[in-house]
């Protein structure tokens, strides 16, 4: 079943080569664009909050991983899941006898964001050679096991966002709110340092989907964002499934 | 223009009002966003400056003011309904424009004031209120006609980026794929136009050959003027360099146009 899912979206970006085209050129854009931006940003100032270019370099690349996953993923499945609340369609997916928040989050996937993932891998290998960072294979499980955590943080707040759509309907823009909402993880968590504590807290649950894998990665992790993480994305994790079967209580059908 | 006229344009100006105000949500997330993405910008700036006192030139107070001005012209220069028109034609919308009675471009533009208009009332706001938040050191320009000239400039960059916006929504005659250029267009004009830093601190030669192309006229350009870094005879030449794309421009628009509307089938209707 796996195999024909992943043969049916090959064939959808063979249908549609120019979005391929495009989207790699915008990924090789963004990325050399985000290298010269640091280049220049740390010029004068050799480090950003303590960060050097190379470590904010494997921050982009790790954004870029996460970002590409994470649209590769859910990208069009969150798309159709906005489609079918506005059409009335959904009650099509909650009959069939699967779990519904896992029926609406998988199925299609965008197979041109992965050369957003390819080229944060490039970036990410090159700033760590950059900084002569042996990496271990225990370094490696660690960093993929934080990589995972900070998927399940930006599936669980990407999925909150798109259940609003139950009860808004006309909402058709939350895609690039949740891009630019991600937009706070490009930087490192010391450059928020200057926010009032409140509003802190209101965004470390997006600045730590990079921060913490990054640390590990370049071995200098910091325990307490390690723990943070992990009760980050269990909590959110939690609170979008309760958050759907609430909203599934209000979703009216156009169709029976 | 005659009264019967304006008063149709004055329709299309209200219709985009009430799309708005149907729409609030939306607009709302859109607002969020905006203002999301001047953060991001100011704390970047705040934190280069934790350490330093002087980056390129430009000390704390300069540099925070043009990032809160990019932030003020960008709500202008954005805000602009041009975006639609490569789905309108696609969809074949276009065609309940071209069946009406009014220019196609005017009511562009009508639906444009109105779109600038509702973000001018949410800027404010939101002005008064992030000032009250973060206080960020704004330099206040006091010479008149240093600000005259900021806001000719200003004005030309809401034009440049009008043609190129419809230059891009043009490409949906030819195309259905034009949300990736739209794309890399944006992520171009991110670096290139002095959204995230302005270009003249990056090499010389790079901000000289910049200056020939349309980008840094959409930000950098009239904020510079408005903090007083440019000379006179910058200013005249900069205002050469504007005038000159927004000729090219619009000529081209109406060249595409005129293509364009060649081959266009009214698919989808």
């Amino acid at each position: 079943m796996t195999s024909n899912i992943i043969k049916a979206n090959i064939m959808v970006a063979l249908m549609y080569p120019a979005s391929f085209y495009t989207s790699s050129l915008s990924s090789i854009l963004w990325i050399g664009l985000s290298m010269i931006s640091i280049t220049v940003l740390t010029y004068q100032s050799p480090e950003l909050g303590g960060w050097n270019k190379h470590q904010l370099f494997a921050v982009q690349g790790v954004y870029s991983i996460i970002l590409g996953t994470m649209y590769f993923m859910f990208g069009e499945n969150f798309k159709k899941l906005i489609r079918l609340i506005n059409k009335g369609d959904l009650d099509l997916l909650l009959t069939k006898p699967v779990d519904s928040q896992f029926l609406v989050s998988v199925g299609e996937n965008k197979i041109h964001q992965l050369s957003r993932v390819l080229g944060g891998i490039i970036l990410l290998t090159y700033a760590l050679s950059a900084l002569h960072v042996n990496v271990g294979i225990r370094d490696i499980i660690q960093f993929l096991f934080f990589m995972l955590l900070s998927c399940i943080i930006i599936y669980s707040i990407w999925f909150l966002l798109v259940t609003l759509t139950i009860w808004l309907t006309n909402l058709f823009n939350i895609d690039e709110l949740f891009t630019h909402l991600t937009g706070l993880s490009r930087y490192p968590l010391e450059v928020f340092r200057y926010l009032n504590r409140y509003l802190f807290y209101l965004v470390l649950p997006l600045v730590i989907i990079t921060s913490v894998p990054t640390q590990i990665i370049l071995k200098k992790p910091d325990l307490w964002l390690m723990i943070a993480a992990v009760l980050v994305a269990g909590i959110l994790f939690f609170c979008s499934r309760m958050f759907w079967f609430f909203a599934l209580k209000f979703y009216t059908s156009a169709s029976s | 223009m005659s009264l019967i006229t304006s008063k149709k344009y004055l329709m299309i100006f209200k219709n985009t009002w009430d799309e708005y105000s149907a729409y609030r949500i939306n607009f709302v997330f859109w607002r969020v966003r905006v203002v999301l993405r001047f953060l991001i910008t100011y704390f970047l700036w705040s934190a280069i400056y934790s350490s330093q006192q002087n980056y390129f030139g430009y000390n704390r107070q300069s540099m925070l003011s043009y990032v809160l001005l990019t932030y003020l012209v960008s709500n202008f220069v954005f805000a602009t309904r041009t975006q639609d028109i490569g789905s309108e034609i696609n969809e074949g919308r276009l065609t309940n424009y071209l069946l009406r009675p009014i220019n196609y471009f005017t009511g562009l533009i009508a639906r444009d004031i109105s779109d600038k208009f509702i973000n001018f009332i949410f800027t404010v706001v939101e002005f008064v209120f992030l000032l009250n938040i973060f206080q960020p050191p704004i330099f206040f320009q006091t010479n008149f006609n240093i600000v005259v000239f900021s806001i000719i400039g200003f004005l030309g960059s809401i034009v440049i980026y009008f043609y190129i916006s419809i230059l891009l929504g043009f490409i949906g005659f030819w195309s259905a794929e034009i949300w990736g250029i739209r794309f890399i267009f944006m992520v171009l004009l991110d670096f290139f136009a002095g959204t995230l830093f302005p270009i003249d601190i990056l090499p010389a030669i790079v901000t000289k050959i910049l200056l020939f192309t349309p980008f840094p006229y959409m930000f950098y350009f009239p904020i510079k003027i408005y903090l007083g870094r440019l000379s006179l005879n910058e200013i005249i030449l900069g205002f050469g360099v504007l005038c000159t794309w927004i000729f090219l421009l619009k000529s081209l628009v109406m060249i595409v146009w005129n293509k364009g509307l060649r081959i266009y089938s009214a698919e989808g209707r």
